[in-house]
């Protein structure tokens, strides 16, 4: 996997990619549009500027594009998750602190993200409207409890009141580097041509094969 | 000593050799009772006629076979693994399942079973029964044609299965020193290749017999022969033609036609020239007679569609709202969906993956990425829940945006 995000060597970008799943209410669009426009402040007019952002930074000397995809969080849009996340590199997974339902919604995501994905995601739980504390139905101990638990990061955002958003994505950014350096020295310096190796023929044997040594598809985070 | 695949083997022709006895008894006989009238049905005789013979020699060869694999158990040490039929005269027993395979598959596209088995349809029907009960594949439904097709198909596509999986097994037990392991090894390979051959034949002739039966009487005497396949139909590869008109291209084993309301043209492949052009969306068709293009709308073009269907669809919300409104996917993915489902674009399916296809590799995880994920994803959910989606659930452009967020409780 680690598409688009070979590149280590000097001069090219990462680019990753981060899909945007929660609820419908939980404000996940507005957290997005906060941090993009934020540092923008454009006025051009594009289309899909609230369903798909990008964003180019700069951490630490390594450059990176960031294209954040928005979802549809209707429930009956639910199957269509796969469609959107594969390839991901990255995933912000949005709940409303006031409402306990979304973050049921956010536990489901987590377990589908593992499952399809495995470790290779970096998951990012957001616990949004925090400007709403008095309403707060989500225990921010078990909130954090479980994303720790399941592997994830866990964030606390007010897209309102502008709070916790730059650090979120300037974290989340900092982790996808890593686990794109990581696959990156795990595969040898030799074939990095982003991109260019993921889609291509591939060629799969099938011939009865010696079960390898676990590991495989099933493990769950 | 003997493998437990020659023992496979023999129980295989011991079965396909009594399924072909019954075929020839039950089926092909009283078939060939029919007495037709008109020419095609004559023509259809003829063919059924020549399957029949092929049929007797597969019989043939089956049974010698079988004698061999006998022999072969029978005394194990003195005689060799090489001694079988199917090793020392794998090129005439692949030759013989050739030609049933094509004496089948021309019955097939001109609907022969069908029309001789119309011919003595009382009496067809009283046979459906017992034909179940000797045939595997007759189905209980359905015409008596197809019934009769099925008959012939399941039975034979089992065997040559069979027999390329018995063969590579036996190669793959079988010792590096083996004096006959030169001689398992290529009828491994020449079954393995009549295995491709008969799915391809099979698919080939369905398709073309398919196609007919949605073409007018008119053009289909004009076009069909036994012998003639199709390989492309422009409602599956959308191509456009110019200068010439043609609402349908179909593209034969032997000749390219183009369907144009009443009128048909038809060019000899061997009088074609084609020429690709540079960026791969067309070719450049040269004949005697004619010259034209061939042309898919470049993977480019698309894109921009695309594009300009986004920009539209925002641009009429925020006319509707009276303001600037940027659609986040709870709102656009719905919206989308509507519009792609009344669009009723021919072959999205094939489009978007086409396209995906086609799409450079930089581009993954980009916008362009996005807005045929999107698309995909509508097409998706369209196909999920049908005829409910497209419209049931939307309102119109202004209803599903002024209550939001509308579309869950819909």
């Amino acid at each position: 996997m680690a598409a688009a995000g070979g590149g280590a060597a000097a001069g090219r970008a990462y680019s990753f990619k981060v899909v945007l799943l929660g609820e419908g209410c939980v404000g996940k669009t507005s957290l997005v549009l906060r941090y993009c426009e934020n540092k923008f402040n454009d006025k051009h007019i594009t289309t899909l500027q609230a369903s798909f952002l990008t964003k180019k930074l700069n951490i630490g000397g390594k450059r990176v594009n960031l294209a954040i995809w928005d979802t549809a969080g209707q429930e009956r849009f639910h199957a269509l998750g796969p469609i959107y996340y594969r390839d991901s590199n990255g995933a912000i997974l949005v709940y409303d602190i006031t409402d306990e339902d979304s973050f049921q919604k956010v536990k489901n995501w987590v377990k589908e993200l593992r499952k399809m994905l495995g470790n290779e995601i970096c998951l990012c739980i957001v616990g949004n409207k925090i400007d709403l504390e008095k309403e707060r139905h989500v225990s921010i101990q078990e909130a954090e409890s479980y994303a720790e638990s399941v592997g994830a990061k866990h964030y606390h955002t007010s897209a309102k009141q502008n709070k916790g958003i730059e650090e979120l994505f300037l974290d989340l950014c900092k982790r996808m580097i890593e686990t794109a350096q990581v696959d990156e020295r795990a595969k040898g310096n030799g074939s990095s041509q982003p991109g260019a190796a993921r889609r291509g023929v591939q060629i799969i044997d099938d011939e009865p094969q010696v079960q390898s040594s676990g590991g495989g598809c099933c493990s769950s985070g | 000593m003997c493998s437990p695949e020659e023992a496979a083997l023999l129980q295989l022709e011991e079965v396909f050799s009594a399924t072909l006895a019954r075929i020839s008894n039950r089926v092909l006989q009283p078939l060939l009772t029919a007495e037709p009238s008109d020419p095609q049905g004559r023509e259809c005789l003829r063919l059924l006629q020549q399957l029949h013979g092929c049929a007797q020699q597969l019989w043939e060869v089956t049974e010698r076979s079988l004698r061999a694999l006998r022999e072969r158990l029978r005394h194990p040490d003195a005689i060799g693994l090489e001694s079988l039929l199917l090793l020392l005269e794998a090129d005439h027993v692949l030759q013989v399942h050739m030609e049933y395979i094509e004496s089948y598959t021309s019955c097939v596209v001109v609907q022969a079973f069908q029309k001789a088995a119309k011919q003595r349809s009382r009496y067809w029907r009283g046979q459906r029964k017992a034909l179940r009960q000797l045939l595997w594949g007759v189905s209980p439904e359905g015409s008596m044609g197809t019934a009769l097709v099925q008959a012939l198909r399941q039975p034979l596509t089992h065997h040559v299965q069979k027999y390329a999986l018995l063969l590579l097994s036996l190669r793959d037990t079988i010792g590096e020193c083996h004096p006959a392991r030169e001689l398992v090894v290529r009828a491994a390979t020449l079954f393995g290749d009549l295995h491709s051959f008969m799915k391809q034949a099979l698919d080939q002739a369905e398709a073309t017999q398919a196609l007919w039966l949605t073409l007018s009487s008119r053009l289909r005497d004009a076009l069909c022969t036994p012998a003639r396949r199709l390989l492309q139909d422009s409602q599956d590869v959308p191509v456009t033609v110019t200068p010439l008109r043609a609402e349908r291209a179909l593209l034969f084993d032997d000749v390219l036609v183009l369907l144009q309301g009443h009128s048909v043209h038809t060019f000899d492949l061997k009088l074609v020239w084609v020429d690709p052009e540079q960026d791969g969306c067309a070719a450049h068709l040269l004949t005697p007679e004619e010259e034209f293009f061939f042309g898919s709308r470049s993977p480019r073009e698309k894109q921009e569609a695309l594009e300009r269907t986004y920009e539209e669809i925002e641009a009429t919300v925020s006319q509707a709202l009276g303001q600037e409104h940027k659609l986040p996917m709870d709102d656009l993915l719905p919206l989308l969906i509507y519009v792609v489902s009344r669009a009723r674009i021919q072959h999205l399916g094939a489009e978007i993956h086409l396209t995906r296809d086609m799409m450079d590799p930089n581009h993954t995880g980009g916008r362009y990425d996005f807005l045929l994920t999107a698309l995909e994803s509508c097409y998706q959910h369209i196909q999920r829940d049908g005829r409910h989606a497209s419209t049931a659930h939307l309102p119109g452009l202004q209803g599903a945006l002024v209550a939001r967020p509308p579309l869950d409780q819909a």
